[in-house]
């Protein structure tokens, strides 16, 4: 049985030749699968970097979720530290574009995953300082008002 | 990347519903104006909460002690500020205070079978025997083995995160069967006194647990609630289904209980709850602002012996009768006011 193919095409150029299971991950392409096999389907807003990432996720969750979706609990485990280690070799420039990706696309579980990672990062920052070195953000704040909101919540700053 | 002034409002909120601890949403709010106003806006200290405890549905409005009641409307800038403090305050004490026995003091019992020496009072004390005489309370028998009993206790404060219960039922070691009095199943409810009521004994109960069934051993049976618990309100009944000893000399079944403990976070220091205006939901008072965890490690210092802070509010009759009943173990110097909980208790 021959499996239907698409190839989506990266707004940078780059061609990705997948199938049926991998695009009906995406709520956005799903339609995609009545009109266009055979023909490249452009996707203007993600980079071939990106897109790249996105299918190679899809891929490994199709190879799961293909069977009865109450799997046992060591291939969800192995899928779980997967996940992880896909996630977490990323710079976070990359995870940002990767959530921008998955907004778009409508892939829930690599959204999660990514706006996870983004959450992680902040809550291992040991104050607010911390936080604007890893996000890389410049506060707004005047010296008072800082002052002011630590005071606010003292607990919260030991 | 600075995601909150970049990326759209849902995707932020994506990101900051999954920090899980309240310091990280407080740190979050110091980052920039723009952050703070994010996680005010968002009121995602509120949803922390909620998503924690969903019995905090039933508040629905905030009070700080420097301020009077705002009868303003619940989306000016102001009434939000508070909202993310009070809540911040809250998720903190949640889950992180010390864990300890929260029972403050045994209200009522549905019914007792020889009063005083078989009293509810006894299962706040651990101990199964002071001086030679055994320590438990009992119920009234009955020939069904289906008439439940109850035992009403209040918590410590108005908000109590309750983590696990623990009932050790009571073996009389007089009769040479050694029966142990407990119950098939035991149930726990949680909740308030109702104002709306003209009988000053009606309860509102918030959450019903689910039956857990009870073992007919001589031990501290510990009964850990699925997840943790905010009383709100600070009254736990615990309900006794199905009895299962017979008594030999009078053939009716009763229920018998040695100690009853409750385990979890008190949060009387930092909280109080307003009473429940007309649509039943209540206003969440802070007492102060201080860490929760500090607090509640302090108190620990300052408290007397266990045995005796259930002895506060008690009215005379019942406290004369207790100490006639373990006069040799004890002795107790009546305070000369009961104003304070450190009163001159001594114990031989």
């Amino acid at each position: 049985m021959t499996k239907e193919m698409f190839t989506l095409k990266s707004s940078d150029g780059f061609l990705f030749v997948v199938d049926e299971a991998v695009v009906h991950q995406s709520v956005t392409l799903s339609p995609m699968v009545q009109d266009c096999a055979g023909r490249e389907y452009p996707i203007n807003n993600v980079t071939g970097k990106i897109l790249n990432l996105v299918v190679e996720y899809c891929k490994n969750h199709v190879v799961v979720d293909g069977g009865d979706s109450s799997s046992s609990s060591s291939s969800g485990d192995a899928l779980k530290k997967w996940d992880d280690e896909f996630i977490t070799q990323m710079d976070l420039s990359t995870v940002y574009d990767l959530i921008m990706a998955a907004n778009y696309l409508i892939i829930k579980g690599l959204f999660d995953l990514a706006c996870q990672r983004v959450a992680d990062e902040i809550a291992a920052c040991k104050d607010h300082e911390e936080i604007r070195a890893t996000l890389g953000i410049v506060s707004d704040y005047t010296a008072e008002e800082e002052a002011e909101v630590l005071k606010e919540n003292e607990w919260a700053f030991d | 990347m600075d995601f909150i002034n970049n990326l759209d409002t849902d995707t932020s909120l994506a990101i900051l519903s999954c920090l899980d601890d309240p310091s990280d949403l407080v740190r979050a709010s110091a980052v920039s104006r723009s952050w703070r106003g994010f996680v005010i806006k968002q009121s995602l200290s509120k949803s922390l909460c909620l998503k924690l405890f969903h019995q905090l549905a039933r508040v629905d409005r905030t009070l700080e002690t420097s301020n009077e009641e705002s009868s303003g409307s619940i989306s000016s800038v102001y009434a939000l500020e508070r909202e993310h403090r009070v809540y911040a305050l809250l998720a903190k004490g949640c889950t992180s205070s010390p864990i300890k026995s929260c029972v403050d003091d045994a209200i009522t019992a549905s019914s007792t079978d020889r009063l005083p020496e078989e009293s509810i009072l006894n299962t706040l004390d651990e101990r199964e025997r002071i001086g030679g005489t055994p320590s438990y309370w009992s119920s009234s028998g009955h020939h069904k083995t289906s008439v439940p009993e109850t035992l009403l206790y209040k918590l410590k404060g108005d908000l109590c995160v309750i983590t696990e219960l623990s009932i050790q039922p009571f073996q009389d070691f007089f009769d040479p069967g050694r029966p142990i009095y407990s119950s098939h199943y035991v149930r726990f409810r949680f909740g308030h006194l109702d104002n709306k009521s003209q009988d000053k004994n009606n309860y509102v109960w918030t959450y019903t647990s689910q039956q857990f069934p009870m073992a007919q051993e001589n031990r501290l049976q510990n009964f850990k609630l699925p997840e943790p618990v905010l009383c709100i309100g600070g009254f736990v009944l615990i309900e006794f289904l199905g009895r299962v000893q017979r008594c030999d000399i009078d053939d009716l079944y009763y229920i018998c209980v040695t100690h009853v403990k409750a385990m979890g976070r008190s949060l009387a220091k930092s909280f109080r709850v307003v009473d429940p205006d007309e649509s039943g939901k209540f206003g969440l008072k802070v007492l102060s602002y201080s860490d929760p965890q500090e607090m509640n490690e302090k108190e620990e210092e300052e408290a007397g012996p266990s045995v005796f802070r259930p002895m506060r509010n008690r009215n005379l009759e019942q406290l004369v009768n207790f100490l006639h009943s373990h006069s040799t173990d004890v002795q107790y110097v009546w305070p000369e006011s009961d104003e304070d909980d450190e009163s001159d208790e001594e114990e031989v």
